[in-house]
């Protein structure tokens, strides 16, 4: 049986609406390979290029994907609410092992050895 | 999965939120893999962030190209995804069943490609232990690559169903759970593609 | 479900249903879809565990009480043996006894039950889980029999230790432990959906959100709670997995890792965890006290919220586990305020408890017994997390027996207490019989003083400097004294009483399921919708599924000759 229970939740697109949507994320696609690939043109601004680019771009694609084609846009709003504080939690935890994490350096040490393209030799203690 | 023969519990029926059962069950699956994906990328974030321009350096070595034509190819199996649920909107289960069997056949050229691209990157040395970023590397897209092919396997069942007219409410379903794969991998890109190329 | 009586592990005598099929055992018991059955699987298959944990702990105990001599039943017990002991017993008491009986079980059993429902909305999934879940307790009791042994990395498996075979000696038995924790936490995640998704969609008709029991809301956030913190842990894990068995370095920080993000992330999800398997528990707490009160729980909308405040808080406590451990002093500052604060709602809602049964018609029955015992347990459990949670203090008492003793406060009221109350309380709902209640009364009295006895000592053990995980103290002058070593005696003694104690339950238990006096449907007099259900319920639960017209807490209504109101009962 076909959907049940669902108030009203489907908006009936033609399927030119998602196809049109489609073109636009191909082309936010494209924008998000030449902008990093170029951004050295950009002299001082590289960097905020890639950012906007690379990252700028995948938050709104995915801000479409999500609305348009998994119809979060018309969905009861605590669903959105849900996946929020999903990626609120996911926040929070980056911030507070960011402090320890982020460097590879102590207080009163120093880790000088801290990107190896290949693991260390280790020496267990034997009994 | 025969549900022919199962009979199914005036439970599954009911609906107080008023989003049907199935849907809102694919909603808090979506919300757990957020964050298994969101605390794999928290780790990727923080070591990134640590090792600075070594990190980067290594980052050079993945292939944008193949990695642009992957996101290409799930972004059209997403297309597909949303065309089969409007078809079953329709009540229309063979036209539903057949865009759920493009974006099946999506999902297999992007494993296909993806296993050719780690096989390149394998043979230059660019192992699971060379070091932390490749050993990130694998292990997150291959998770993302493990949920791409669990979500293909589940579309293949919803498919066969629908194709007979059965059970077209789950066409919607496994498409939410196919967009929630394709909007991680939106993220995976920038991050062990893209950004690195600046 | 119709059958006649057979004598089997999860015999039933059931009321004879719509017999259009004779079931076989097989596709009866160890196939079923049916939330009843699915949640005795979960319940035996947790008790057994149970077990499992209690013998190591007797193990572990008479090596303190006794360095070095034989122990009985078991041998002598060497040094990385010990570790695994400790390890095992952690880890099996909380993912396999604790999660199973309260939430699995519990959960399964009475949810549908509880709002009016045939079975949850997943039956299928929810028979994947089981099966899931028992595969992964094969696999963690298989980790004992390998080469090297089970896992002795600590059930906090901090790398490198956990990491590193070459200190841990547990080569096999590491990624088998990380595999069936894996997969334990995939069956909850399958079974938490289930419940979810059945309470918030299959409600009975007239069931408001305030008019759900309890012990459901706690089950219910107590899955969603669990939901959203595991995700870390289940990416840390695969990475510990990878570190251990695939040669990389994530953890290692003479290569590039850190092995402070696995702290992070377990206790990311560690510190929820310890919720998750509380609300349950305080949720079987509220539904006895309220039954053995004859009152009206005392603020329900605010046990609710105060829950709901709980559980957000959850998620930002965590890093009081690692205080010590070289994390950011100013996180110890933010951690330590957040700790605290998190005090508050659980010490509300046991004012509310002490509310509901202020000025209420007490029977002290064999249920409110083990309620009350909860109560005064958790209590110094949760007061004496307080020194924990300041930075300050918690440098003196991190890694001691002060912790040991704290957690133990807490994790066996919920685990143990709080199982025996529902059990006692649901045992005629369950198995359509009683259970002899003077048998129930002397097990709760021998275990519940023993229990004192073994851990009382163990804060005065902390409070010395005795620290966690050390097989033998006779290095330690300062700790090797004999009113020290005394101390210790005293523990391991009283749990072998308690041990011992648990036989009469066990007897009782097993022989009542058969020959117990029989239970008619609402022995108790109880409002909730699953005694308007025969005892036990068929197939369906009910013949017509119940609408609800009142909530679950209408004891003692002035209107009424009778002290309960059933939910199901039209108004006039």
């Amino acid at each position: 049986m076909s959907s049940n229970n669902d108030s009203h939740a489907e908006a009936h697109h033609p399927a030119s609406y998602y196809i049109r949507i489609y073109w636009i994320l191909f082309g936010l696609l494209i924008l998000s390979i030449l902008g990093p690939l170029n951004a050295g043109l950009f002299g001082n601004f590289a960097k905020a290029i890639v950012m906007i680019t690379a990252y700028g771009v995948a938050f709104v694609k995915a801000y479409i994907v999500a609305a348009k084609f998994m119809h979060l846009d018309i969905e009861k709003k605590y669903i959105t609410l849900l996946l929020l504080m999903c990626l609120l939690a996911m926040f929070v935890c980056f911030g507070a092992l960011a402090p320890d994490i982020m460097n590879p350096n102590g207080a009163n040490w120093e880790n000088h050895n801290p990107f190896m393209t290949t693991a260390p030799e280790m020496h267990y203690p034997t009994k | 999965m025969s549900s022919t023969t199962f009979p199914r519990p005036q439970a599954t029926t009911r609906s107080v939120t008023g989003i049907s059962t199935g849907k809102l069950a694919v909603w808090w699956i979506v919300a757990s893999e957020i964050v298994i994906f969101g605390g794999l990328l928290v780790f990727y974030l923080l070591m990134r962030f640590r090792h600075g321009d070594p990190w980067a350096e290594a980052a050079t070595h993945t292939n944008i190209y193949i990695g642009a034509f992957n996101t290409f190819v799930l972004l059209t199996s997403s297309l597909f995804a949303v065309l089969a649920h409007q078809a079953a909107e329709s009540d229309n289960g063979k036209k539903a069943a057949r865009f759920l069997m493009y974006t099946i056949g999506g999902a297999l050229m992007f494993l296909c490609v993806k296993s050719y691209e780690w096989s390149i990157e394998i043979e230059k040395g660019y192992v699971l232990t060379k070091n932390v970023f490749w050993g990130c590397y694998y292990l997150i897209t291959g998770l993302h690559g493990f949920h791409v092919i669990a979500g293909a396997i589940i579309m293949g069942f919803v498919a066969k169903d629908a194709a007979k007219g059965k059970d077209l409410q789950r066409v919607e379903c496994i498409g939410i759970y196919w967009h929630f794969v394709d909007i991680v991998w939106l993220f995976l890109f920038p991050l062990f593609y893209t950004t690195a190329a600046g | 479900m119709d059958a006649t009586t057979t004598a089997t592990t999860s015999g039933h005598t059931e009321s004879h249903g719509h017999g259009h099929h004779e079931e076989s055992f097989v596709s009866k018991y160890l196939l079923s879809t049916d939330h009843k059955i699915i949640g005795m699987q979960y319940m035996f298959t947790g008790l057994i565990m149970a077990l499992i944990g209690g013998y190591l702990a007797y193990v572990f105990r008479m090596q303190l009480a006794y360095p070095g001599e034989e122990i009985p039943g078991y041998g002598i017990l060497t040094p990385g043996d010990y570790n695994s002991k400790v390890t095992m017993h952690g880890t099996i008491m909380i993912f396999w006894v604790a999660m199973p009986v309260l939430i699995a079980a519990f959960g399964n059993f009475l949810i549908p039950l509880m709002i009016g429902c045939d079975d949850m909305v997943f039956p299928r999934i929810n028979r994947l889980s089981y099966q899931i879940f028992l595969i992964s307790a094969i696999i963690l009791v298989a980790s004992f029999f390998v080469p090297g042994g089970a896992f002795g990395g600590a059930w906090t498996a901090y790398p490198p230790l956990s990491a590193t075979a070459e200190y841990n000696l547990t080569p096999l038995g590491a990624p088998l432990w990380l595999i069936a924790v894996a997969l334990e936490f995939v069956a909850f995640l399958l079974g938490g959906i289930n419940f979810i998704t059945t309470v918030m969609n299959s409600r009975a008709k007239g069931m408001s959100m305030y008019d759900i029991p309890l012990v459901v809301w706690m089950i219910v956030i107590a899955s969603i709670l669990f939901m959203l913190s595991v995700g870390p842990l289940v990416a840390g894990a695969v990475l510990l997995l990878f570190d251990q068995i695939g040669g990389t370095n994530f953890y290692n920080p003479a290569a590039g890792g850190d092995p402070l993000v696995w702290q992070h992330l377990f206790w990311f999800f560690g510190h929820p965890e310890v919720y998750v398997v509380l609300l349950p528990a305080m949720g079987i707490v509220a539904e006895v006290i309220a039954v053995f009160s004859r009152k009206k729980f005392f603020g329900y909308k605010l046990a609710l919220y105060t829950t709901f405040a709980t559980g957000i808080l959850s998620f930002v406590v965590w890093a009081h586990h690692q205080f010590v451990a070289g994390i950011d002093p100013r996180m110890t500052n933010l951690f330590t305020v957040t700790t605290l604060l998190i005090s508050i709602p659980i010490a509300e809602l046991l004012f509310l408890y002490i509310a509901t049964l202020y000025r209420g018609s007490i029977e002290f029955s064999v249920p409110m017994l083990w309620a009350l015992g909860f109560i005064a347990t958790f209590l110094i459990g949760g007061v004496t997390g307080i020194y924990l949670g300041a930075n300050g203090t918690d440098i003196f008492f991190h890694d001691t027996y002060f912790v040991v003793a704290h957690f133990h406060y807490t994790f066996f009221p919920i685990a143990i207490i709080g199982m025996y109350a529902g059990l006692t309380y649901w045992f005629p709902k369950m198995f359509g019989r009683h259970m002899n209640q003077t048998i129930g009364k002397i097990h709760f009295w021998f275990t519940i003083i023993p229990f004192n006895l073994i851990f009382l000592p163990q804060f005065l053990l902390g409070l010395a400097g005795q620290h966690r995980r050390i097989y033998d103290f006779s290095n330690f002058p300062q700790l090797s004294t004999h009113e020290l070593q005394h101390l210790r005696i005293v523990a391991t003694t009283s749990l072998i009483v308690m041990l011992i104690a648990q036989v009469p339950f066990i007897i009782n238990f097993f022989y009542s399921i058969f020959k117990g006096r029989k239970a008619e449907k609402n022995p108790w007099k109880a409002n909730t919708l699953e005694w308007t259900a025969d005892s036990p319920p068929g197939h369906g639960n009910w013949a017509v599924l119940p609408d609800v017209h009142r909530g679950p807490y209408e004891y003692s209504h002035p209107d009424r000759d009778e002290d309960y109101w059933p939910q199901d009962e039209p108004s006039k």
